[in-house]
């Protein structure tokens, strides 16, 4: 147990200069952006013309004539204190606006984790034992097809097919589960393909492993070789391309979700993006860049128990 | 548990055993047509460089081949055909027949204590009772000096060295008391201190009426501790008999080669390279490499058995005849 705590920590303090990377991306792209933050302040009735005096006021205020570092500085002591300034289009805070959409995506990132889990995982073992049939051969095609179809295709797709002719599914809209299956399938889609494959994959090259042949030399029955000896070992390649992809998850999840009309993170940030609302997409980057970063800190401590060798230190 | 007696050790019988894998274009047949019979007192080494087919022979024994491989003749243990099906092998495996893997370090799965590991099969079997299992694996590690029995116990594998690897190796193939072992290049990657201490190790059990295959290419070790050799070339057995008079009196000159290129000899290399598996000619295996093989080694000519008059059999017809 304090050797995991050790692990956890250590870990944990690996996390810090990817947070300051971020923050500093994340306010250089409000720096970086076009326009004057002060007149777009003042603008954002879209009938006020604000005079040069009102403008200078504005740009004090606002700490704009400081230095590039200072307004950093300054930015930063803000951000950490749960300050990401205020969304120009709405005027509310834009913490405030982030913290009621994120229960949206993240029931969407689960339920399309949950896909993966459920049905990516046990397809992967399922799948290797078919080495060369046929069998197999139409499950990878079916994988390459989720891996290569994009997002917002096949999102038409299923809606057409399950909301349009067969009448099984709602197309839009958030508060039931039943909601959440297309879009989160979709939104699963191409992790589900490609986990199927790895998944199968490092099952089938560890089978030639020492370790594997000793177990069959023992007098272990197959099943038991799969479940405590090939199943575990060939989890871990698994479990490293979930953390990559859950990125991916979360970025995809911005298409998916105005495309079945949810109100989370990613469709809050297109309506952002299309209304230069700087402060909402700065406190998006840094929040779904902490997400990404937390959920590889979970990936690394799950590595703790797949793989021993880790334990003593490093 | 029930004890081993020697008397109802069974030997192990080849007959006419071969094994072809399918290859690009053709099959590849990598182990022809041997016929031996291990005897259980003894213990036989399988020696041959590799790709010679001794692996291919003690994984044939085993059942332990992909399933790519066709098997044909017989492996006679016991009053059964082992190749006949899966479940023959099944029923042996482990359990009267154990097998030392040929890389000890990654033998071990990295992920379970190696306590665990050694008295897995037990437990699955029903031989032991999971409340006792620590007692007994700290027992047998003890007996083969893995001490403090309790700290090797909990270890992960990544945790020991080689040589203990390799003696928690033997220590788990012989927990199940197996009449017959076969260590498949057991002391590959190992110093020589330990692979002195697991020469020993295997000489007790053989003492102990284990039977024993050891499949190596260390003819040191063969010379050190069988008391029968086979030498392998190409998938054919061209030479064999007692230890003592093979390695001091070799027939075949593919032996005489091998104990040349040995460090201590001179270490001078056989030349050539051995044959393409899947396109073997008919004439003896090792002439295009043999220095004194001339028209009639080449021509196809039936594999016969020649005596010497030091007491090994070898299929050379020039040097055993």
């Amino acid at each position: 147990m304090k050797d995991f705590l050790y692990y956890a920590l250590n870990r944990l303090l690996h996390l810090i200069p990817f947070l300051i990377g971020i923050t500093l991306v994340s306010f250089l792209l409000g720096v970086a952006a076009p326009g004057d933050p002060a007149v777009s302040v003042l603008t954002m009735d879209g009938s006020s013309e604000p005079t040069l005096r009102e403008l200078a006021e504005m740009r004090q205020k606002m700490g704009l004539d400081q230095p590039v570092w200072v307004q950093y500085v300054q930015w930063l002591s803000r951000a950490v204190q749960g300050d990401l300034g205020i969304s120009y289009m709405t005027q509310k805070s834009v913490l405030a606006e982030l913290t009621t959409r994120i229960p949206v995506t993240f029931y969407l990132s689960f339920c399309a984790l949950g896909w993966i889990l459920l049905f990516g995982i046990p397809l992967g073992v399922w799948l290797s034992q078919f080495e060369n049939t046929k069998k197999e051969l139409a499950v990878r095609l079916f994988c390459l097809v989720l891996i290569s179809a994009p997002g917002f295709w096949l999102g038409i797709i299923f809606m057409l097919l399950f909301s349009e002719h067969l009448q099984l599914l709602p197309a839009s809209g958030y508060g039931t589960f039943r909601q959440m299956l297309m879009p989160s399938f979709v939104l699963a889609a191409s992790t589900l393909g490609a986990v199927i494959r790895l998944q199968s994959l490092s099952i089938r090259e560890l089978r030639g492993a020492a370790y594997i042949l000793m177990a069959r030399a023992k007098g272990l029955s197959e099943d038991t070789i799969l479940i405590r000896h090939l199943f575990p070992n060939a989890l871990m390649p698994v479990v490293t391309m979930l953390g990559t992809f859950f990125g991916s998850i979360l970025g995809g999840s911005v298409i998916i979700e105005d495309m079945f009309s949810l109100p989370g993170l990613g469709s809050y940030v297109l309506t952002a993006i299309w209304g230069r609302d700087y402060p909402v997409i700065q406190g998006y980057v840094i929040l779904s860049g902490t997400l990404f970063l937390l959920f590889n800190y979970l990936v690394d401590l799950s590595y703790y128990f797949l793989n021993p060798a880790l334990r003593k230190g490093e | 548990m029930d004890k081993t007696c020697a008397d109802r050790v069974s030997d192990i019988v080849l007959e006419d055993l071969s094994v072809t894998f399918p290859v690009p274009g053709g099959t590849s047949q990598v182990l022809r047509h041997v016929s031996y019979t291990f005897s259980h007192e003894k213990i036989t080494a399988l020696v041959g460089e590799s790709g010679s087919g001794k692996s291919i022979l003690g994984g044939a024994v085993m059942g332990l081949l992909p399933q790519t491989a066709v098997i044909t003749g017989a492996i006679r243990f016991d009053g059964r055909n082992l190749a006949s099906s899966e479940t023959d092998f099944a029923s042996v495996r482990g359990k009267r027949i154990g097998w030392i893997s040929q890389e000890p370090v990654s033998a071990l799965d990295p992920r379970i204590p190696v306590g665990r590991q050694l008295t897995e099969y037990l437990l699955e079997s029903g031989r032991l009772d999971e409340p006792h299992w620590k007692e007994a694996a700290d027992r047998q590690l003890e007996k083969f000096g893995l001490l403090p029995a309790e700290r090797v116990r909990t270890s992960f594998p990544h945790a020991l060295s080689g040589g203990m690897v390799q003696r928690v190796l033997t220590a788990m193939v012989t927990l199940p008391e197996p009449e017959w072992i076969i260590a498949d290049e057991p002391t590959k990657g190992l110093d020589a201190f330990v692979r002195k201490q697991a020469a020993e190790n295997f000489r007790r059990l053989a003492k102990q009426g284990t039977g024993f295959i050891l499949i190596t290419h260390d003819l040191q070790l063969a010379a050190h501790l069988a008391d029968n050799v086979l030498i392998l070339y190409a998938g054919e057995v061209v030479e064999k008999g007692p230890a003592s008079v093979v390695m001091q009196r070799p027939a075949h000159p593919y032996t005489q080669g091998l104990l040349r290129a040995q460090p201590s000899q001179g270490m001078e290399p056989i030349r050539g390279v051995p044959p393409d598996m899947s396109r073997i000619s008919e004439g003896c295996v090792f002439a295009n490499r043999c220095p004194i093989a001339d028209k009639m080694c080449r021509a196809p000519h039936p594999e016969t058995w020649h005596v010497t008059k030091s007491g090994s059999e070898t299929t050379c017809r020039k040097t055993g005849g």
